[in-house]
């Protein structure tokens, strides 16, 4: 399958302060991956410098065939990107329906037919579209999020801890709707502390420590693995 | 200056309904153009916590701009055009030369410290105000200008009132002119189109967004720099009209005009709530209508003294103004 | 935390608006100027070109009257040069920011202590000659000054003592005392009105002239006097109108800014008020208050004199007559300094000994009258610094298409 999006030999820093060192990460057409690590391991970052907000000091961001490294979110999301950031990131004192315009900024108006895709994905975000979206619970803003993410009909889904502050079964429910996502075929990287369910769901993994890549390979093989298993499926 | 209470009660009865409806004209005027300056300074402060203390002399810049068009037109004296093109187009002048100055303002001065300390892009603000006040001094070498005579506010001479201070209807006996009407109407129009662009349009929903969270606004492909540019051009445009709004309406452009009155637009839009649309309005009307009262009723020297003593009312009970944002959880 | 930042940059704000409008909350003077002392009496050569030094607000509130008083200077220095090349002078300006104090101190420091001024024209406030008459004594310059006229420069009133220290402050204007005897006696002997509002702008010489008036008219048996005050900055009078009754005859106004009195004039006819606008010296401005049916108070200029209509021809049109005094205050020390330089040298000790006698005949200062300086004081209102002889104010009326009209 031709890559969709690859990095190569990415080292990003905070000032001085080193987060990525000589990361490669890859990306095919309609592949879901994940990216794995604990606190600190540099993930966001990583996704971060996927969407641009931040630049690599060396190294390579190529996105659908073209080098993206310099360009700005803007670009990046018009070729294709979108993110649903961490801790969701909605848009408070907008509606529901006003947040998920916001993902379909860049397209001019949002139509019908994106609104009907995602609601028909979402129901539950018809009935809420004229709520605020602070006043939502947990779960709900997620789905929100997820949405305002799909308004675009990206190439690429990037999704930053979709497990972070839910409850077990929210959980599963938002990673199925993921899996339900990639086999309509959108290629999805996600950045996840949960290796269990992320594993469970994706083609390939890579695991970052402090800002290397030390493990990466199919998601079978990284849920056999011996250090990992020790580490992240506590066994 | 003491404040005997008898003597104002006294006053209050001697003036009347009246008066009481004279004194609450003159607040509801003043107070919408005071309205207008504030939605400048809150909409920026919404959208980059700035407080833009050169917004003040873009309402002066906006002013002389519309003495500009009017001078080029023949003046006050004897204008070649017809009352109603002329004062759309010193409108016009006045407010597309404020907007584009508000936007070449962010560029230079402000944008280039968006990563720096808060304190950095505040000091740069006042370095502007006073660059422009003082630009306008060396460029006016202090005269003060007046629009309202002549063929739009009357004979400067018999005080005979020309067409813009021709009584437009009245209330209580006491009249309310054309420019007074004129003046708040016009402010209305203005804000009422602005709560229609900031709800209904994209590029209004944008602005709410980036206010909101500004990574996350750009993170959904929102090119934030050029909606910040649009907030600034929206919010000088409408400090230009309520320059030229001021300059019909009494007359008098001068190159410090836009301290004070900046200030107390900033009273305005903090007593109102600081980043809340309707808060300036509502600021900018309490605001007016306050100065007004304590002039009439307590004496013309307290009338600054009474805003700012407003100001301080609400810091000590209600710091967050009246529309204040109560913190929303971000999600 | 959005409480505590909103406090505190309310605080760095009203810290930077005091700044800016210089109120004179720390009036700490630079350091004393080391050597100045010496300079009094210090001989300076003269060559044919002197220095005086000139005090006036070119920027700030009141930058429009200031920079008349500059024009005037400058109009005297281009004639005065033509007519006397073995004694040309040259003017050192100093802006003083009225009302800012720090700037007028820092004028008056940096005056002091520039050797090759020998004459000073200026300060243009009375609060600021009397905030920096000390610094000048003590470098032996005398202040002349063309419209500072606060009574107490000049002589002690019931408690209060002269504010300044003798022989070193002279004015070529009447002072306050005098105008508003002369504006209260107009108003109840000729006018015969008695139901007078008066309305101040806070600044000392309004305040001054606002009070006399005051006073007088009270004194006096079934006057109704009312009084309000309006700060320099305000231009909506709306409400401060409303205040005043309606069977109100003369509104007086001492003001020192004519396009504010003009305004006022629109703004009350626009009111339906029918009273009689009288204003000061201040507001005398043939072309910007222009209110027919108004008075107000200046001294008896010839508007038709040549000088006056070649000042008018090269400044469009306008007069600027608030400036005169000081054309009156730079010939003084002209000539004071002329007379100083015969042998070539001169101190400053000797330019003010030539002021404090110097005799200026009417056609040349301009004002209606000659310009001598009372050593004694003379009547209620004058001291020693102030003109003698006929030295007064006259009463003009406003006419027809803003024509002045000199009636008392």
């Amino acid at each position: 399958m031709p890559m969709l999006l690859r990095l190569s030999g990415v080292n990003t820093y905070y000032g001085q302060i080193h987060i990525l060192t000589d990361v490669d990460l890859e990306v095919a057409e309609g592949e879901l991956v994940c990216l794995l690590g604990g606190n600190a391991s540099g993930k966001s970052t990583t996704l971060k410098t996927v969407i641009g907000i931040v630049e690599p000091r060396t190294g390579t961001v190529e996105f659908a065939g073209e080098d993206v490294t310099g360009k700005n979110t803007s670009y990046r999301i018009k070729q294709g990107m979108a993110i649903v950031p961490e801790n969701r990131r909605l848009f408070a004192p907008m509606t529901v329906r006003e947040n998920l315009e916001m993902g379909a900024y860049l397209l001019g108006r949002a139509k019908k037919e994106d609104f009907e895709r995602v609601y028909s994905l979402f129901p539950l975000l018809h009935e809420r579209r004229n709520q605020l979206a602070g006043t939502l619970s947990g779960g709900e803003q997620q789905m929100v999020a997820m949405g305002r993410a799909l308004m675009s009909q990206p190439k690429l889904l990037l999704m930053d801890e979709p497990s972070m502050g839910l409850a077990p079964i929210l959980v599963e429910r938002n990673f199925e709707i993921i899996k339900q996502v990639h086999e309509a075929g959108v290629a999805v990287l996600v950045v996840e502390q949960n290796a269990n369910i992320s594993l469970s769901i994706a083609d390939r993994g890579y695991v970052l420590q402090t800002g290397r890549v030390v493990l990466t390979g199919p998601a079978k093989d990284l849920l056999e693995h011996e250090d990992l298993k020790k580490a992240y499926l506590g066994r | 200056m003491h404040l005997p209470l008898l003597n104002i009660i006294d006053t209050v009865r001697q003036l009347g309904w009246g008066g009481a409806f004279e004194l609450l004209r003159n607040g509801i005027v003043l107070g919408s153009v005071y309205a207008l300056i504030a939605l400048g300074y809150t909409m920026v402060y919404g959208i980059l916590k700035l407080l833009n203390f050169a917004h003040g002399d873009i309402y002066m810049v906006g002013a002389f701009l519309g003495y500009g068009v009017l001078s080029i037109l023949g003046g006050p004296l004897a204008p070649t055009i017809a009352m109603v093109p002329l004062i759309l187009l010193m409108f016009l002048g006045g407010m597309l030369g404020s907007g584009v100055l508000g936007v070449v303002v962010e560029r230079f001065a402000y944008r280039p410290l968006r990563n720096a300390p808060r304190i950095a892009p505040l000091i740069s603000a006042l370095g502007v105000s006073f660059f422009l006040a003082n630009s306008a001094l060396l460029l006016t070498h202090g005269e003060r200008f007046n629009y309202a005579m002549y063929q739009l506010g009357g004979d400067p001479n018999t005080g005979l009132p020309g067409p813009l201070n021709q009584p437009a209807f009245s209330v209580a006996g006491r009249p309310v002119t054309v420019v007074q009407v004129l003046v708040v109407s016009t402010s209305i129009a203005l804000m009422i189109a602005l709560t229609l662009l900031v709800s209904r349009t994209r590029l209004g929903k944008a602005m709410r967004a980036t206010s909101y969270d500004r990574e996350a606004a750009s993170m959904m492909g929102i090119d934030t720099d050029r909606v910040i540019a649009s907030t600034f051009f929206i919010g000088s445009v409408l400090a230009g009209a309520a320059g030229v709004m001021f300059g019909l309406y009494i007359g008098e452009t001068y190159y410090l005009m836009g301290f004070l009155a900046g200030l107390k637009a900033f009273t305005a839009a903090v007593v109102g709530g600081i980043g809340s649309i309707p808060g300036a309005m509502v600021g900018g009307l309490l605001i007016g209508v306050t100065e007004a009262y304590a002039a009439g009723y307590v004496g013309g020297q307290w009338s600054d003294v009474a805003v700012f003593g407003i100001l301080i009312l609400f810091m000590l009970l209600r710091p967050s103004g009246l529309f204040g944002a109560k913190t929303i959880q971000k999600v | 935390m959005k409480k505590l930042s909103i406090v505190a940059m309310l605080g760095v704000l009203a810290v930077l608006a005091t700044a800016a409008t210089g109120a004179s909350s720390a009036t700490n003077a630079l350091q004393a100027p080391t050597g100045s002392a010496g300079l009094a009496n210090a001989l300076v050569t003269c060559g044919t070109t002197r220095t005086i030094g000139i005090a006036y607000p070119a920027t700030g509130p009141a930058a429009s009257i200031g920079q008349q008083q500059f024009r005037w200077a400058q109009f005297f220095q281009t004639r005065w040069n033509k007519a006397h090349p073995k004694d040309k002078v040259k003017f050192v300006q100093g802006d003083t920011k009225l009302p800012d104090t720090a700037a007028a101190l820092a004028v008056a420091h940096q005056f002091a202590s520039n050797s090759s001024i020998l004459g000073l024209v200026g300060p243009a406030g009375s609060q600021e000659v009397q905030d920096t008459v000390a610094v000048f004594k003590s470098a032996g310059l005398a202040v002349v000054s063309g419209s500072a006229t606060r009574v107490l420069l000049t002589r002690s009133v019931g408690g209060d003592q002269r504010e300044t220290p003798a022989g070193y402050f002279f004015r070529t204007v009447p002072n306050d005392g005098q105008q508003g005897d002369r504006v209260a006696s107009y108003i109840a002997s000729k006018l015969k009105k008695k139901r007078v509002y008066i309305i101040d702008d806070q600044e000392s010489y309004s305040q001054g002239l606002a009070d006399q008036v005051e006073s007088n008219l009270k004194a006096k048996s079934g006057y109704t006097v009312g009084r309000d005050h309006v700060a320099q900055t305000v231009s909506d009078f709306s409400s401060v109108i409303t205040r005043i009754p309606s069977n109100t005859q003369i509104v007086y106004i001492p003001w020192q800014l004519p396009p504010k009195a003009q305004l006022f004039y629109t703004q009350l006819r626009a009111a339906g008020k029918t009273a009689t606008v009288f204003g000061s010296d201040g507001t005398f401005a043939p072309g910007t208050f222009t209110g027919a049916g108004s008075y107000v108070s200046a001294f008896p200029v010839d508007f038709n004199s040549k000088e006056i209509k070649a000042y008018r021809a090269a400044h469009g049109g306008q007069d600027e007559a608030f400036g005169l005094p000081t054309y009156s205050a730079a010939i003084v020390n002209a000539m004071a300094i002329m007379k100083a330089c015969k042998n070539g040298t001169a101190s400053r000790a000797e330019v003010r000994t030539n002021v404090k006698n110097i005799k200026v005949p009417k056609a040349a200062s301009l004002l209606g009258f000659p310009v001598q300086f009372l050593s004694k004081n003379k009547g209620k209102q004058q001291g020693p610094g102030d003109m003698g002889g006929t030295a007064d104010f006259a009463i003009f009326k406003i006419g027809a298409g803003g024509k002045y009209t000199r009636v008392g």
